[in-house]
């Protein structure tokens, strides 16, 4: 049976992997928007404005459910990194910023959207860097580098693609490409000696299952479907998912008669979160059903 | 200077700049709630005109209150480490309530309000408004009590430099949340009314938009007239709650440096922490003891017996308290002020009256935040009071660090808040509650989405 702080760490690596996802896909978009044309852009920006912020609440979660189940790791990670976690949080800053006034922004809009690229890029960096981190700090006696920028930066690319497929109906050869690039993905991170701990069959084998099926789905319908594309979606969450709990659980657990009750209250309340996370979806599916009439980024 | 103190003033600095924020959303959440309930009631263009206007300035102040709300939640963790491993398993399960009930649910609404103008029906849209005010409020709800515990801690044991909670609704339901927690809810309707005013005072000067501003005006000075009154009696169930509970800021704030029965108000005085003495003080005799023990000749405990290292820094807390009060009364008589002229049909024409409240704009934020000076320093040299003091939290960082994270914060916030969002802010006002597009005009006569 899953102990309490075994099932908390869940909670919270999950709510910190749809950040991840979320927040990765709209960084990504943002990367892209500027070589976009002026409608694709509405379109990216359409996406990503009403979600943004709900975006952060994921991080602002996983940071208080850490401070309050594990204070200790919570404290000695981010003081022993001080200076990282002071960078990151002033591009946290400058992106959110960037975001709000690009779209208020009248004279200076061009700035402002290569202002946010880059600032969204140098964010893709720091989630990089962050995982790298935490996993450092979780297995200390092994350095992970290897495969993690890429499978970072390949896992935004495509999450960003499959979006920009689905906003913009792109033309077949960037379905192609895209496909390029995710099996480019798939081949670094089998190179990554690493990763290839928590390489287990099963793992892969969902992969490649999920693969087919947006292969095959994506061949038989033009535009791809939106369950091809969530599938591909749901490729890269449960594979992150593994692999950080598997570190996650080596985690020294304070005793649980000392914090069990908020355990128990986490844990509870995140039952909470089941009807929130419908309710996002519902609104994504309609904010798809805007035309780019409507739109004025 | 010391790690500790730049992590002081650090954090006095970004919870500063944070504060103005999520009271600033608290605030114009509730006002939407009411215009957009008066344009379905009515049906009158004015009301939603509003209604889409004020969403604006909500849009951009919500989106600051989130990038400068993770500053709060890192700066826990990179500076004040100790205070995470201590008090963590309190106040981390209410910061994450708080994400849960309060910030999925107006992060999930907000898109909804903002965006969803045209796509859902009136009264879905309505619903999402009141859920956006509904996460604010929670949300300040959750914070207040965190940040009350710290103040007046209970249902907790403390042993092995860690607090174990014994009962949670204890520790949510302290002796203080309840009327901390309403003063600073007055603290930011009023607020924002203020600066509503203002915005319509602009338009009246400037002769446009002249039914909007007086609407809105009318409004606000409607609200202001019921919200300010009730905030000076929740203040004084502060001000008791504060004697019975912490006697020294009562002491600190009222500058008594002796015990006394029938103790003065000083009104003015210049204080000498030093010296432990007050000169040229201006004094109404007994005042003091009425007020805050509801008895003229009420015993007030001074700080003559508290040792030096257990002393906040008095003249912060003194002067913090006058100007709160202060700015308090001042927005009462303009209240009443402009009810008069209401009243007389002379609102509009009026311009010294209109210059008044562009001028007092600020008053409402500027009383707020030296209401938090007041309690915050008011709290010090603890942290978790009573239990936990301040140095003893503070992150083992190298002192060059934290004074480079400062600067960078100082420059950061400057540019941000003090220069993009001002900016943004003026170019909203400058830009006026325009008519919408002719097709989004067909959602005022029609019952669904577009």
């Amino acid at each position: 049976m899953m102990t309490s702080p075994a099932l908390t760490s869940l909670i919270l690596l999950t709510t910190f992997l749809i950040y991840l996802i979320q927040d990765g896909r709209a960084l990504m978009l943002c990367v892209c928007a500027p070589f976009c044309d002026r409608r694709k852009r509405a379109l990216v920006f359409n996406d990503i404005l009403p979600s943004w912020d709900a975006n952060q609440t994921w991080l602002v979660f996983t940071i208080a459910g850490l401070y309050g189940a594990f204070p200790a790791f919570f404290g000695w990670v981010m003081s022993e990194n001080y200076l990282f976690f002071l960078s990151m949080l002033l591009f946290f800053m400058l992106r959110g910023a960037a975001i709000e006034f690009y779209i208020k922004s009248t004279r200076y809009k061009q700035w402002w959207l290569i202002a946010l690229a880059a600032f969204s890029l140098i964010l893709i960096i720091f989630h990089v860097l962050l995982i790298k981190t935490l996993l450092n700090k979780l297995m200390p006696s092994k350095n992970i580098t290897n495969g993690l920028a890429s499978f970072i930066f390949f896992y935004y690319f495509t999450l960003a693609y499959c979006y920009l497929f689905k906003l913009t109906h792109l033309t077949r050869s960037c379905l192609v490409a895209g496909l390029f690039v995710t099996s480019a993905y798939l081949f670094s991170e089998s190179n990554a000696v690493t990763w290839q701990s928590s390489f287990t069959a099963w793992v892969f084998t969902i992969r490649l299952t999920c693969l087919a099926v947006f292969i095959i789905t994506s061949i038989f319908r033009y535009p791809p479907s939106w369950f091809g594309t969530s599938l591909l979606y749901m490729l890269f969450m449960t594979n992150a998912l593994f692999v950080l709990f598997e570190h996650f659980m080596k985690l020294p657990f304070p005793s649980a008669d000392q914090v069990s009750t908020t355990y128990l209250i986490i844990n509870g309340f995140s039952i909470v979160l089941l009807p929130l996370i419908a309710i996002s979806l519902s609104q994504i599916k309609k904010v798809f059903k805007m035309t780019s009439d409507e739109l004025s980024y | 200077m010391s790690a500790l103190l730049i992590s002081r003033l650090q954090f006095a600095l970004t919870i500063s700049f944070h504060i103005i924020f999520p009271a600033f959303s608290i605030g114009l959440a509730t006002y939407l709630v009411i215009v957009e309930g008066l344009w379905l009631k009515t049906n009158k263009k004015v009301y939603y005109r509003s209604a889409r206007f004020w969403s604006k300035f909500l849009a951009l102040t919500f989106g600051m209150g989130i990038i400068s709300g993770l500053a709060m939640a890192f700066q826990i963790g990179t500076n004040w480490a100790g205070f995470s491993s201590v008090v963590g398993p309190v106040l981390g399960v209410l910061f994450t309530l708080e994400s849960l009930t309060a910030f999925f649910v107006e992060a999930t609404f907000l898109g909804v309000m903002l965006f969803g103008w045209h796509l859902v029906s009136r009264r879905f849209h309505y619903i999402s408004t009141i859920m956006v005010a509904i996460g604010v409020t929670l949300s300040a709800f959750w914070i207040m009590a965190a940040n009350s515990w710290m103040h007046t801690p209970s249902g907790v044991i403390y042993q092995e430099h860690r607090f174990i909670v014994t009962d949670w609704l204890g520790v949510v339901f302290n002796p203080s949340t309840l009327t901390r927690f309403s003063h600073m809810l007055l603290a930011s309707y009023i607020a924002t009314l203020m600066v509503i005013a203002m915005v319509c005072a602009v338009y009246l000067l400037r002769r446009r938009h002249l039914t909007f501003a007086l609407k809105n005006l009318k409004l606000s000075l409607t609200l202001l007239l019921f919200l300010a009154p009730v905030q000076v009696g929740v203040g004084d169930l502060v001000g008791l709650m504060i004697h019975d509970y912490q006697p020294v800021k009562t002491a600190a704030i009222e500058g008594l440096w002796h015990s006394k029965k029938g103790a003065p108000l000083v009104l003015f005085a210049v204080v000498s922490q030093q010296e432990r003495t007050n000169s040229y003080s201006l004094e109404i005799p007994k005042l003091a003891s009425l007020i805050n023990t509801h008895d003229w000749d009420g015993e007030l405990s001074g700080l003559e017996n508290i040792p030096v290292d257990q002393l906040p820094r008095i003249a912060v807390v003194f002067y913090s308290f006058r100007i709160m009060v202060g700015l308090g009364f001042w927005i009462i008589l303009l209240t009443c002020l402009g009810f008069y002229l209401w009243r007389k049909k002379s609102l509009q024409t009026t311009k010294w009256y209109q210059r008044l409240l562009v001028l007092s704009a600020p008053a409402g934020f500027i009383a707020l935040l030296t209401g938090w000076f007041t309690s915050e320093v008011g709290r010090q040299p603890w942290v978790v009071y009573n239990y936990i003091k301040t140095h003893d939290v503070v992150s083992h960082v190298n002192e060059g660090q934290v004074l480079l994270g400062f600067i960078v914060i100082i420059i950061t916030y400057g540019l941000i808040f003090g220069v993009g969002y001002t900016t943004f802010f003026t170019k909203i006002v400058n830009k006026g509650p325009s008519l919408m597009p002719r097709k989004r005009r067909r959602f005022l006569t029609s019952r669904r989405a577009v």
